[in-house]
């Protein structure tokens, strides 16, 4: 369940890299965090910790995490989805996604096919 | 594998449209989702079925076994996977008499070497064990007692539970096993002719039976060995009804050589029945036939409304922390509700978290300001949140066991000015949980929310 955690945390950082947690991105999180199977008692804490302030720390080890190719790339769409959410995606937001990206081994031109397919 | 969404299953059999498999979570009953099968030959090659939940019951260690229905219009190819049951179940309506028996007896819906199911008239916990008599009507008469463990109940309605039994392996009830799967071989094979009873009488269990008395002349008084009121009329002895003869005294069970045991098949307990109707799974090692669930289509997060259909209720301060707080901050709380009430819309409602779940209850637990909420959750698990330094806690039902459809966390709210004391104390946030017509049922603001461990 710490792995799941660990995932559900880099959501986290990617939500609020532009300084804000908005509403679609609580609703989001807080759906994807029920379809990650984390028990309710987790989730709720986990959730009002994760949507009322930043995290704390950066994930650096998503790959670690995720060593299933299509866990990564189910990861990675949704990191995506996350992202184009809200309006406009801020400068900080694409750096953390960027990241995230390369953590899980995620090219740039995946990353956008990805991007057409979500949005 | 973190098994990030993509719950994955280990698939039992596919037989015409019936799908049976293991998965790690439950699901409900008539649920639909597609599941993607690996197909051992040609290796990687995979095939997407979509399934509807006809059942879903606890399976071998933590696992659930999941029965669907393939709905596609191509039916997918019968396939076997991990076997559940050793010994073939057939169709058999067999009376099973024991005192462990929620009405002491029961007639089975199917019955094979390894065990029956039955439906039952209460609830049986998984892991009895129970000293049964089965009492054949063909042939007329013929009993045998054995000793099963109830592997799995589940409820059907009404106070009917289906009942799943393993029959114990043991040597003293070796021979009747032996003498159990003849029958069922026989029936299986024959319709016409009748089933000739073996005529070397399977021996009472020593341990249920220490002062039994030889077969031919005395059965056991049942008080006296404890063994349950095998009820037929006769009884279910050895020398009852249309048994031919005892031939000398019964064979020491314990005497039973490995290799015997072997050959009559003693692989292990029947520990999961399957679904009526399936076929027999032999024991072939498990093949590598994965099952995956795949996750909902990844734009159905992007196509819900952004907007928390929620309007928030008017907040009335808790008595608890309300009577504390300063009499200035009350004035200015007071004028804030009144705004509030003139135009609800401006309150924050906060960021919203949906979950579905019944709000079991709530309390003060002890002297620490400290607040629990117990929430019930799909799968009727009990799930404790505590919410330490509670400052106020607003009940707005009557009832308990509320359906819930999510709460919102706000950090600034009416209740929250309402209940701060002093400047510079630790942020507080406010929990409001709402039911499932969206009315808020449960306030609670404190500055943090955690499981409850117990």
């Amino acid at each position: 369940m710490d792995g799941k955690v660990a995932v559900l945390q880099a959501f986290f950082e990617l939500a609020w890299a532009d300084g804000t947690m908005s509403a679609k991105e609580a609703e989001f999180l807080s759906h994807l965090a029920g379809e990650m199977d984390i028990s309710l008692g987790e989730r709720i804490p986990l959730l009002v910790r994760g949507l009322t302030a930043p995290p704390d720390s950066r994930t650096t080890n998503l790959g670690e995490l995720l060593t299933d190719d299509e866990e990564r790339y189910q990861v990675a769409e949704r990191l995506v989805a996350l992202c184009f959410l809200t309006p406009e995606l801020s400068f900080k937001q694409t750096q953390t996604l960027a990241s995230l990206a390369l953590q899980l081994n995620i090219r740039a031109e995946e990353l956008e096919e990805m991007r057409l397919r979500v949005c | 594998m973190l098994g990030f969404l993509k719950p994955r299953g280990e698939l039992v059999e596919i037989s015409g449209r019936t799908v049976v498999f293991l998965s790690a979570k439950p699901y409900k009953m008539d649920q639909r989702f597609e599941v993607r099968l690996g197909l051992p030959d040609p290796p990687g090659q995979t095939i997407t079925v979509a399934i509807r939940v006809l059942s879903c019951r606890p399976g071998p260690e933590t696992f659930f076994v999941v029965v669907g229905i393939a709905e596609g219009r191509r039916e997918p190819p019968n396939l076997k996977g991990y076997p559940l049951r050793n010994y073939a179940r057939s169709r058999h309506r067999v009376t099973v008499k024991s005192e462990g028996l929620p009405s002491y007896r029961a007639v089975t819906r199917d019955l094979g070497r390894g065990g029956f199911g039955a439906e039952l008239d209460g609830e049986l916990p998984e892991g009895k064990l129970l000293l049964v008599n089965l009492e054949f009507d063909e042939p007329l008469g013929w009993t045998l007692d054995l000793k099963a463990r109830v592997a799995w109940s589940q409820w059907k309605g009404q106070n009917r539970y289906d009942t799943g039994f393993a029959f114990v392996e043991e040597p003293a009830y070796a021979l009747a096993l032996e003498q159990l799967g003849a029958w069922c071989d026989h029936m299986a094979k024959h319709e016409i002719v009748p089933f000739k009873p073996p005529d070397r009488l399977p021996p009472r269990p020593l341990k249920e039976l220490p002062n039994q008395l030889p077969q031919t002349h005395q059965t056991p008084p049942a008080a006296a060995t404890g063994h349950p009121p095998f009820g037929s009329p006769s009884g279910p002895n050895y020398s009852s009804g249309s048994f031919p003869a005892v031939g000398g005294a019964p064979p020491d069970p314990y005497t039973l050589q490995e290799a015997q045991r072997a050959a009559l098949g003693f692989s292990g307990m029947d520990d999961d029945p399957t679904p009526l109707g399936l076929p027999t799974l032999v024991q072939p090692p498990p093949r590598p036939t994965s099952l995956k669930l795949p996750d909902l289509p990844q734009t159905i997060a992007l196509e819900r409304p952004s907007a928390f259909p929620i309007q928030p209720a008017p907040t009335t301060p808790a008595a608890k922390a309300s009577t504390s707080a300063p009499p200035g901050k009350q004035e200015a709380a007071s004028e804030a509700s009144a705004a509030v009430a003139s135009s609800p819309s401006e309150e924050d409602v906060g960021v919203r978290i949906h979950f579905e779940a019944s709000l079991r209850g709530w309390a003060w637990e002890g002297a620490d300001d400290t607040v629990s909420v117990v929430l019930e959750d799909v799968h009727g698990t009990d799930h404790w949140l505590e919410f330490p330094g509670c400052r106020g806690l607003a009940g707005r039902c009557r009832q308990r066991e509320i359906r819930l459809l999510g709460m919102a966390v706000a950090q600034n709210s009416t209740m929250i000015d309402e209940l701060v004391r002093h400047e510079g104390e630790s942020p507080l946030l406010h929990f409001r949980f709402y039911d499932d017509h969206q009315r808020v049922v449960l306030d609670v603001v404190a500055p943090e929310c955690r499981e409850q461990a117990r």
